[in-house]
């Protein structure tokens, strides 16, 4: 991690901004990819009890990076 | 007492209707979601298509890629074919509540509290940041029953384990917040902290333009460096 900023956007329009104290939370920001499962999406979880079978739609999950392919 | 029963009508992989049912009995803040496949439905309808996809890798990307970055294949699906691919995903819980179809995952949530959640399969990240996380999702629609203390869904997580219960979480999208907005919910530290703590912005339940529940596809993103 260079800096520890971060940007979340929703449909290109940022919702959240700012950096992560890499000091208090290395774990998250200095992977190492030899942990015990790396990086990785997760998809699906928690759940309230609803009276109904639920759902969501995911088209894609995408990583980038510079250089990556 | 007021009751609302959302139904959703999926037709095809490619076009699914939606219709919202309100009845009013009177009963305030019941809300109940349900799913119907292959009723027909007239009137009332928000038609979504799918669009179409590269065949593997990564799709086009969309317009809020940054400049430079590239997609990482092994840590990127387009959920194209018709089953999940277990060289990039590996099964959390109820595999019968989760299936490929339509150029989408469709993943489910039971009355019982069990959902069909999956996770990445080993080291498929792409390491250290710079990076940039987008996922393009949709949601049920209607209202939320409670405000922030529900939590239907747990997805698209960015996550990094070092051991049991020692993760480091980047909450693309994490749960309903009343009413209309998926939250963004940015950092879970090294330990169980779920407080956002350590990172100087806003968490939380966001507001911002887009009705992230009106049943539309949206695309969340995450840059990091």
């Amino acid at each position: 991690m260079v800096d520890g900023t971060a940007i979340f956007t929703t449909d290109g329009q940022v919702v959240s901004s700012g950096k992560v104290d890499i000091n208090t939370y290395p774990v998250m920001v200095r992977p190492t990819l030899t942990g015990f499962s790396g990086y990785h999406w997760v998809i699906g979880g928690s759940v309230i009890y609803w009276p109904y079978i639920i759902e969501m739609q995911v088209d894609y999950v995408r990583t980038y990076c510079p250089g990556c392919n | 007492m007021s009751l609302r029963i959302t139904y959703f009508f999926l037709e095809s992989d490619s076009m699914i209707k939606l219709i919202r049912v309100t009845v009013a009995l009177f009963m305030p803040l019941i809300s109940l979601t349900a799913f119907s496949y292959g009723a027909d439905v007239s009137s009332n309808l928000s038609v979504n298509v799918v669009p179409p996809e590269a065949t593997g890798g990564c799709g086009t990307p969309s317009p809020y890629v940054p400049a430079g970055y590239t997609c990482k294949t092994a840590a990127s699906d387009e959920f194209n074919g018709t089953t999940l691919d277990s060289t990039k995903w590996k099964d959390l819980a109820n595999t019968s509540l989760r299936y490929v179809s339509g150029g989408v995952l469709h993943m489910q949530y039971a009355p019982d509290g069990s959902n069909g959640g999956i996770m990445g399969t080993g080291n498929n990240g792409s390491g250290d940041a710079p990076f940039y996380l987008e996922t393009r999702t949709r949601w049920p629609t209607g209202e939320d029953t409670g405000g922030e203390t529900n939590w239907p869904f747990s997805s698209d997580v960015w996550q990094y384990c070092s051991g049991t219960g020692n993760c480091g979480e980047l909450d693309v999208d994490q749960r309903f917040c009343a009413n209309q907005d998926i939250n963004v919910w940015a950092w879970r530290g090294g330990g169980n902290t779920w407080d956002g703590a350590g990172y100087t912005g806003t968490v939380g339940c966001l507001g911002n333009s887009a009705n992230m529940r009106d049943g539309n596809f949206h695309i969340l993103g995450v840059q990091v460096w």
